[in-house]
């Protein structure tokens, strides 16, 4: 369980944190390119103020709910209509985990469009969160997989079809590459990032086997409208400019019982989602009934996501 | 066949990478993924005594929804009915059996007598609403992974009430492989940096399969 | 008014006057600065999109800069161990000069991975003990533990030896020693955590190879020395220091012998990556040999490695070597070469091709240049002012009695 840890001393972090912002507090205004008199929304995308706000983890549940709703008036002022921020905790006994069919994923490419629309992804340029990759029917190798693949008809003869995202790595080489804990796996296994401590380094993504990783090279931008109001704090929230993100298994979906947008998505039902922990669900009954692999399992990344065939 | 063909293909296509079963995992691992592939290994090869119990998802959408004629509309119950296989040439000529490759016809899945309803795997009468019991009679291990999820499509919910998709909602009956179709568009590479090369070497043994010679 | 004040005053007044030639050096440098930031300016409003950088290629120009600058200031150390532990009396005459190039390195480094940084205006969630550092575990954070630390120790030593040179006075031996030999480990430290930086990436197996360390402490060791000779010879040439031969004779012989182990590992590397390529060797065989259409890298790393051969062949005549032209060139060589091998050379092909196999080339913009020549120039500024005390206090032009 996430229960929320009080602070260790938060008198003693705060003393520290007014002295050596003091010193920098010029500089940093600089380099926001906003005034000093400017007052502190510490979790708004700006940077310099957020310094002093705890880290996510060690918030009280005061300060949480008090900046989820300065969030949702922030958010509803700028896309013109009410959004929701919510922090849904994981839930209790339950490890997230994902399968993919090969023999029944056509390469439609719907789950990629679906996680765009669902997660709020930046349209300029568009971001998305998925890959397909068109390989060899023969082979299973990445090196010369076509990305843009683009056919009449798909699937096209002698090509098979791999889905990529993120896959919530148990031992994830990306949050030990984060120099400041502004990634970590959150107790259901899912991989979250805090877009508004994170300062953009891009270690995590040189990091990454799978290629999973975002960055958000200008502020993203959803068109007026667009946006899906139902949000998650460490998942499809507006995002600032600068950060990286991720797939987040639609957390703010799954964390309330259901499904990923991209399985909700798929015509043919290659996607298979669950709790791992769970010996009835769909997804232990893949693992012990199919053949199955996982990508680059020679890394020890222990991704929670499987490819399987019948 | 051809699907056959494909899956055996797929398989010896994952032999290549060194599929690992569950069971094979490592066990002395402490990660809860490796737990999970631990106890998987212990579970397995028994098939589970149940699958869970589901409802169907209504089809209001997907394949042939909404073109359901009772065929107690024209087939009255006590009609005698011809069972001999023949190619149906009054009525019904609309009707193109591409299912089964000939190899089946209209009284392998419609009840005989109870027109109103398809034949389940034991000879009994099974409703429309529940196709899945009718298509098990030949595809049971498909009905199995149906039954348990994971085959088909869980809606809505990953906990809870479970509902699937019915098997009409992806498949037609007489004609059930699912019609290929233009991919949604693709990744949009940024306009203003290199475009990304494509470097595909096809090996000599590549050549050699392709070439059919050597 | 204490000594320490007069001290720093009198330096100061050294480090802004001079004449017009000195005027003219710091308003080109300062220019310099001043379109770098124009162009920094314009990538804090439009983000990182303005550089070359994308999903594929997610460092630059900015990591191969910090990359061979973390290197530049740990060889400072080639000049430490022979002044300071074998007390060569010729080489203390420069040590402080090797030190202020290892405080313009280090703090250049510093700068080249904050304009690198998505939200620079977050930057002091990345300080030590102020916030919430993943320490032990990412080896950035330790990259940031370890260059600050290699900066203030290199500007305490030298600041505490030009002091006491200011008075007249010498610093006792041993109560330096324990203090050097910290600035030698750390120096030491500095670079193989850097390397570790990229070694530690099991997702790039371009560069998740042992050697890897080695190789920068090689390299490291040819470019920096080379860059200070080249450095101590245009101060011979424009100030009272006097660049005396034996100083010469050693930094040119660690340039040549540093840059062949260097080119021995190399090879060794090239040998392990394209004897039997596999499919982990494509970055290796982008660089060297370029992927079909995809080979930008090939023509620079070729010339790279023309380069060092170049240097090691001029350094080893004893001839060439003694002569200054030719000397001055193979220094020249040493560092253009080492700065794209182990700058472009080596960030920018770990990302071709992409975990996924995606090939997206780099190619960085106008803005990304331009910060990178504006911060070069602040790096020379920060050298310049620095080595003016230096060298006035050193030459007895300046002191508390001159």
């Amino acid at each position: 369980m996430s229960a929320r840890r009080e602070p260790p001393c938060p008198s003693r972090r705060v003393a520290l944190k007014v002295l050596g912002a003091g010193a920098a507090t010029a500089a940093g205004s600089l380099l926001a390119g906003r005034s000093l008199a400017e007052p502190a929304e510490p979790t708004e995308s700006a940077g310099f103020w957020s310094f002093f706000r705890t880290h996510y983890k060690e918030m009280t549940r005061g300060e949480v709910d008090a900046m989820l709703a300065r969030l949702e008036r922030k958010y509803s002022r700028r896309h013109k209509q009410p959004v929701k921020v919510v922090n849904t905790p994981a839930p209790d006994g339950v490890l997230f985990g994902f399968a993919l069919s090969l023999e029944r994923c056509k390469g439609y490419r719907d789950c990629v469009h679906a996680c765009v629309k669902e997660n709020n992804l930046g349209r300029n340029p568009e971001m998305q969160y998925i890959r397909v990759l068109e390989i060899d029917r023969g082979e299973v190798k990445l090196a010369g997989a076509v990305h843009e693949y683009d056919h009449p008809t798909v699937p096209a003869e002698g090509k098979a079809y791999l889905p990529v995202q993120c896959f919530q790595c148990d031992d994830p080489p990306c949050v030990d590459a984060c120099p400041i804990d502004a990634t970590w796996m959150e107790p259901d296994g899912i991989v979250v990032v805090d877009y508004d401590h994170c300062i953009g380094c891009r270690y995590c993504m040189t990091a990454c086997p799978y290629w999973a990783r975002r960055f958000n090279w200008t502020t993203p931008s959803v068109p007026v409208g667009e946006l899906n109001p139902d949000t998650h704090y460490l998942g499809n929230r507006p995002r600032p400019g600068g950060v990286v993100e991720k797939c987040s298994y639609c957390i703010q979906r799954t964390r309330q019982g259901r499904q990923p947008a991209c399985q909700e998505a798929c015509p043919t039902g290659a996607r298979v989602f669950g709790n791992l922990l769970d010996p009835d669900s769909e997804i232990r009954y893949v693992l012990e009934h199919k053949t199955v692999f996982r990508l680059k399992e020679e890394l020890s990344t222990e991704p929670k996501f499987w490819y399987f065939t019948d | 066949m051809a699907r056959g063909a494909e899956i055996v293909a797929v398989v010896l296509l994952l032999g290549a990478c060194e599929p690992t079963r569950p069971a094979e995992l490592p066990k002395q691992a402490t990660g809860d993924v490796r737990r999970i592939s631990t106890v998987a290994s212990t579970a397995a090869p028994a098939p589970p005594p149940r699958a869970p119990d589901f409802t169907l998802a209504p089809r209001d959408a997907g394949v042939g929804a909404g073109e359901y004629h009772p065929c107690t509309e024209c087939h009255e119950a006590g009609d005698e009915v011809d069972r001999r296989p023949r190619v149906l040439e009054d009525d019904h000529d609309d009707l193109k059996l591409v299912h089964g490759t000939g190899k089946i016809w209209c009284l392998d899945c419609h009840h005989p007598e109870e027109r109103d309803a398809l034949l389940g795997a034991r000879g009994e009468a099974v409703p429309f609403a529940q196709p899945h019991r009718a298509c098990g009679r030949c595809h049971a291990g498909v009905a199995r992974d149906f039954a348990f999820g994971v085959h088909g499509r869980r809606e809505g919910n990953w906990r809870g009430e479970r509902v699937l998709l019915s098997c009409l909602a992806c498949h037609r009956a007489h004609d059930p492989a699912i019609a290929p179709r233009r991919p949604a568009s693709g990744p949009t590479p940024r306009a203003d940096l290199p475009q990304p090369v494509h470097h595909h070497e096809p090996t000599r043994l590549h050549r050699a399969i392709e070439g059919g010679e050597r | 008014m204490t000594i320490l004040m007069r001290f720093a005053l009198d330096s100061l007044r050294v480090m802004l006057r001079g004449g017009p030639r000195y005027y003219a050096l710091l308003a080109v440098l300062v220019l310099g600065v001043l379109v770098g930031l124009a162009a920094y300016v314009q990538q804090l409003q439009h983000g990182l999109i303005v550089t070359g950088m994308g999903d594929q290629v997610t460092w630059g120009v900015y990591i191969a800069n910090f990359t061979f600058l973390v290197g530049v200031a740990a060889a400072a150390v080639m000049v430490v161990i022979p002044a300071y532990v074998f007390g060569d009396a010729e080489m203390k005459r420069v040590v402080l000069i090797a030190e202020a190039m290892a405080v313009a390195a280090c703090a250049l480094a510093l700068l080249f991975v904050i304009v690198d940084l998505g939200r620079p205006d977050r930057m002091l969630n990345i300080v030590p003990l102020l916030s919430h550092v993943n320490f032990p575990r990412s080896l950035l954070a330790w990259d940031v533990v370890v260059i600050p630390g290699y900066l203030v120790i290199n500007l305490v030593i030298p600041a505490a030896v030009l002091f006491a040179n200011y008075r007249g006075r010498t610093l006792s031996h041993r109560r330096m020693m324990p203090v050097i030999l910290l600035a030698i480990l750390w120096a030491i430290a500095l670079h193989v955590v850097t390397a570790f930086l990229y070694v530690a990436d099991v997702a790039k197996p371009f560069w998740h190879s042992p050697l890897l360390g080695p190789r920068f402490l090689a390299s490291a060791f040819a470019s920096g020395p080379a860059l200070l000779l080249g450095v101590l010879h245009v101060l011979d040439a424009v100030t009272s220091l006097r660049l005396s031969d034996g100083v010469r004779r050693l930094l040119a012989n660690i340039t040549a012998i540093a840059l062949q182990i260097n080119l021995v590992m190399l090879a060794a590397e090239i040998f392990t990556e394209l004897y039997r390529p596999t499919e982990h060797s494509l970055s290796a065989r982008y660089l060297f040999l370029g992927l079909g259409e995809a080979d930008g890298l090939v023509i620079w790393i070729r010339a790279a490695i023309a380069m060092e051969v170049t240097a090691v062949a001029i350094l080893m005549v004893p001839r060439l070597q003694r002569a200054t032209a030719p000397l001055l060139c193979a220094c020249a060589l040493t560092v253009f070469g080492v700065w794209i091998e182990k700058g472009m050379g080596l960030v920018v092909p770990g990302f071709i091709p992409t975990p996924l196999g995606e090939v997206v080339e780099y190619v960085p913009t106008m803005v990304e240049t331009l910060v990178s020549l504006g911060l070069w120039c602040l790096g020379t500024l920060i050298f310049v002012l620095l080595a003016r005390p230096i060298i006035a206090i050193n030459e007895g032009v300046l002191g508390e009695n001159p």
